[in-house]
């Protein structure tokens, strides 16, 4: 089994987006 | 998709190698699923760092058929970029790896623009789309790519 590194906050996970010069893959979910 | 897809090996390792993997709750997240019209889950959104949606996913995908959309995501991503070759080269590893996917055809699709805007050689373009319209004659993208169609 793998392990994603998951940011769980949109504007944590945009601004490591810009730094590493990747685009960012937004996983809306819900709970059950 | 965390029971099945995400725990998936190829999943885990393409996420981490190019994209920055956000997860949010839907109800929590009401700002975020505004802005980017989520209704329903799962909702995948590929984003750009101006914030542009470039490749949207809605509903469960099985693992292999979630890779095959990651690198045709990453060809549009590339696409967009003007990085041509690089994007085509991707969108060929879609059909030659999932050529029964549901994404193979507008993999195909692309990768005739790609090497369009490449080398400006119309060629490319027919040899791809004919080969689309050949292996997919019923996909919509066979049928996009009819330009003797009218």
């Amino acid at each position: 089994m793998a392990n994603i590194e998951w940011f769980n906050d949109y504007d944590r996970g945009l601004n490591r987006a810009r730094e590493e010069g990747k685009p960012l893959f937004l996983d809306f979910f819900k709970e059950g | 998709m965390g029971a099945v897809t995400y725990p998936d090996k190829q999943v885990a390792r393409l996420l981490d190698h190019h994209f920055v993997p956000v997860q949010v709750n839907i109800e929590e997240a009401d700002d975020v699923a505004k802005r980017f019209q989520a209704l329903w889950t799962p909702n995948l959104n590929m984003i750009d760092d101006r914030e542009k949606r470039f490749y949207h996913v809605v509903g469960w995908l099985p693992p292999s058929e979630f890779v095959a959309m990651l690198k045709l995501a990453r060809g549009h991503f590339l696409l967009s970029r003007e990085k041509f070759d690089e994007a085509a080269t991707i969108l060929k590893d879609v059909f030659d790896e999932f050529p029964r996917s549901i994404y193979a055809p507008e993999s195909l699709y692309y990768m005739g623009v790609c090497r369009y805007k490449a080398s400006h050689k119309v060629e490319y373009l027919k040899e791809d789309w004919i080969m689309l319209q050949r292996f997919f004659p019923g996909s919509e993208w066979a049928m996009k790519s009819n330009v003797s169609g009218g």
